[in-house]
């Protein structure tokens, strides 16, 4: 259902896979370029948009994302870069970051969708294949031969 | 009513030396912590190990579908898409892009299908870079981006050409080089696929100048770092780029009277130039985005910028630039957020910002300042006219005056009236205050006090200690005061009662009020 605020602006309703409900303005949502699809296809009309994705503590975040970036303008760069700051600092352990960055990808919201990705790749830099595995608890499933290959195939890069 | 009310601090030296004690014992126990931490893993994974030599050979199959680290199931980077996994490698070197092949099957010959190439600083060769080239399968990816940076140049002309004409075959939108000396072949980045273009040629020799002059209409953003160029080439390259948003000169030769005139120009940046008879127009009405630092000519034309929403100002730090900054600064009275140097006393007693109104519309202000009396003056100044200020970043001031300089430069009664002079300050939305690199003196420390007595709105304070003087290899994290309840007004007579709540995000403060 879509309710109209005092300032005659259109409210969306976002529902998490969790069942939470969200109730935001529809310019907020509209950050995301699936909703705003959904949004121009109808699909909003009736109740809430169900997000299936999505799980409700990933969704405030998102949420909160979008209303800051939906309040100002471009012009005010400076101030959202150190906020954007803040924001990926505050999920900084790589669970919260995967989710957001499954959220921002299943959303299309590009800005979100590079912020997380230079956090990441910042994560990444200067490790080796063995710490980015313990990092991101990611399993080595290469067989020995694979892997004898795999270094053939790049030994050309460090040599 | 509220369980707790707001805070008032009174901050003495010795609290802000005592946060900031606090704050560092804080951080030694975390770390004796962790390691007692370690240590007692590190116990019972020798304990653990030791116990599972025994059953190896009988569990070896079960080993293959349980993973010892299970944990409750959560999102991991595995989970994510591909096109996610590009995007994050098209922030990295592609030295590691390559690297990151061998973390498992699924990240294999990624890098194939990453749009940038990025070649930083002369860690690998030319021969890498050639054989990185070489190796991208002719199906890979179109480039969005190439950079390149070398420190030393040898004989790679050709070989530059041809990396930069393979990017160009892949259609590629941003370039970026940063190369020891001239490159004779510039005319090749006249392609109408190169959007962005950015040049840092360290010891270059004047340019065959048609070479930058071909470069075409397509390009918006064009930056170019300690080039050799001369003023008639800046000149046409400002007229003849019909798209051009984003122009910077940084560390140029060869240019003495610049003129850069346009409607089109969005951003402009200028830095690092000194030339005592050299003289800069600007007459830019769109721009919107604006640098000038540390660049000193002898006469400056600068016509207003109606519209500039964010610029950063800074000269040499001596009284006879004081005139200068000034002329600048008076040119975008509109501006929103300013990052420039304290000028102490001289703001105050000219009265140049509060007469002629500038800089009303400041939300946020980054000043370069010292903490004494008369840096304090100069910061009141600014504060005074900025209604709407927001945001205040002070950070540590290189300046060449000292208090003597004042002594002589003003009338010495003049100076005393001025520090019996009330200073009648409203600060009211000013939300965030951030102190870099303080030492924790006194005249911070009064100034802080200050700060929470007249910032109604003020919600948070961030502290950065310089870290001269602490013992080797510590650095202490910023400390944060944050009031607890934002949106309550400060009441001053309750600022005996406070009470420093040492949490793990920060110092919070907590104050009871007395039933």
């Amino acid at each position: 259902m879509s309710i109209t605020t005092e300032n005659n602006e259109k409210m969306i309703t976002l529902m998490s896979s969790d069942g939470e409900e969200f109730v935001v303005e529809e310019a907020v949502a509209a950050q995301s370029q699936t909703i705003k699809h959904l949004i121009e296809d109808g699909c909003s009309t009736e109740g809430s948009i169900p997000l299936p994705n999505v799980t409700g503590r990933v969704l405030s975040e998102v949420i909160q994302y979008c209303k800051k970036h939906s309040s100002s303008d471009d012009k005010e760069e400076k101030e959202l870069e150190a906020w954007d700051a803040e924001f990926v600092k505050a999920a900084d352990d790589h669970v919260a970051l995967t989710d957001l960055m499954m959220a921002a990808n299943f959303l299309d919201i590009k800005g979100l969708l590079d912020l997380v990705a230079q956090t990441l790749a910042n994560m990444i830099t200067g490790k080796s294949p063995e710490e980015v595995r313990r990092m991101w608890n990611i399993k080595n499933d290469f067989t020995p031969e694979e892997a004898e290959k795999v270094r053939k195939e790049n030994q050309w890069a460090f040599e | 009513m509220p369980e707790h009310a707001p805070y008032v601090i009174n901050f003495s030296d010795s609290l802000l030396r005592k946060l900031i004690q606090l704050k560092y014992e804080l951080q030694k126990k975390k770390e004796i912590e962790l390691e007692e931490e370690k240590r007692r893993q590190k116990q019972q994974e020798e304990e653990r190990g030791e116990g599972e030599e025994e059953e190896e050979e009988e569990n070896e199959e079960v080993s293959d579908l349980t993973n010892p680290n299970d944990t409750p199931r959560q999102t991991t980077i595995n989970d994510l898409p591909d096109k996610i996994l590009i995007q994050i490698l098209s922030h990295l070197p592609t030295f590691d892009a390559i690297g990151a092949s061998f973390i498992s099957r699924r990240w294999r010959n990624l890098w194939f299908r990453v749009p940038a190439l990025i070649f930083p600083n002369n860690y690998q060769t030319t021969l890498f870079i050639h054989r990185t080239i070489n190796t991208r399968p002719p199906s890979s990816a179109p480039l969005k981006k190439f950079a390149l940076q070398l420190e030393r140049y040898g004989d790679v002309d050709t070989d530059l050409w041809i990396w930069l004409r393979y990017a160009i075959n892949r259609s590629v939108q941003e370039i970026d080089l940063d190369i020891p000396t001239n490159f004779p072949h510039l005319s090749i980045l006249t392609h109408p696929c190169i959007r962005v273009l950015k040049i840092t040629q360290r010891n270059s020799v004047l340019q065959d100048s048609n070479d930058f002059l071909r470069l075409k209409g397509s390009l918006t953003s064009l930056s170019l770092n300690t080039v050799r160029l001369s003023d008639d080439m800046v000149g046409e390259l400002i007229s003849g780029l019909d798209n051009l948003r984003s122009f910077s000169l940084e560390r140029c030769k060869g240019i003495k009277d610049v003129k850069i005139c346009s409607t089109r120009l969005r951003e402009l940046k200028l830095r690092f130039f000194q030339e005592k008879e050299g003289s800069l127009e600007i007459d830019c009405p769109m721009l919107g985005v604006f640098t000038l630092e540390r660049f000193e000519v002898g006469e400056y034309d600068i016509k207003k910028f109606s519209r500039l929403v964010e610029a950063r100002v800074s000269f040499l730090h001596k009284l006879e630039y004081y005139d200068t900054w000034l002329k600048v600064v008076t040119s975008f009275p509109r501006v929103m957020y300013l990052s420039t140097q304290n000028w102490g006393p001289q703001l105050v007693l000219s009265k140049d910002l509060s007469d002629n109104s500038l800089l009303t519309n400041l939300r946020q202000l980054e000043l370069e300042t010292d903490f004494s009396k008369y840096d304090m003056l100069g910061v009141a100044s600014f504060l005074e006219t900025s209604l709407y200020l927001e945001r205040l970043i002070l950070k540590p001031l290189h300046s060449t005056i000292d208090e003597g300089d004042y002594c002589e430069y003003f009338d010495l009664k003049k100076m005393k009236a001025l520090f019996n002079k009330h200073i009648n300050l409203s600060i009211p939305s000013l939300k965030e205050v951030e102190l870099k690199e303080i030492k924790a003196t006194k005249s911070e420390a009064i100034f802080l006090s200050f700060l929470v007595l007249h910032g109604v709105a003020l919600e948070k304070i961030d502290m950065t200690l310089l870290t001269e003087g602490l013992p080797e290899g510590v650095s202490l994290p910023p400390v944060t005061i944050r009031r607890l309840l934002p949106q309550e007004k400060i009441c001053r007579e309750e600022a005996k009662n406070v009470k420093f709540d040492l949490v793990e995000d920060g110092i919070h403060t907590v104050y009871k009020k007395k039933k």
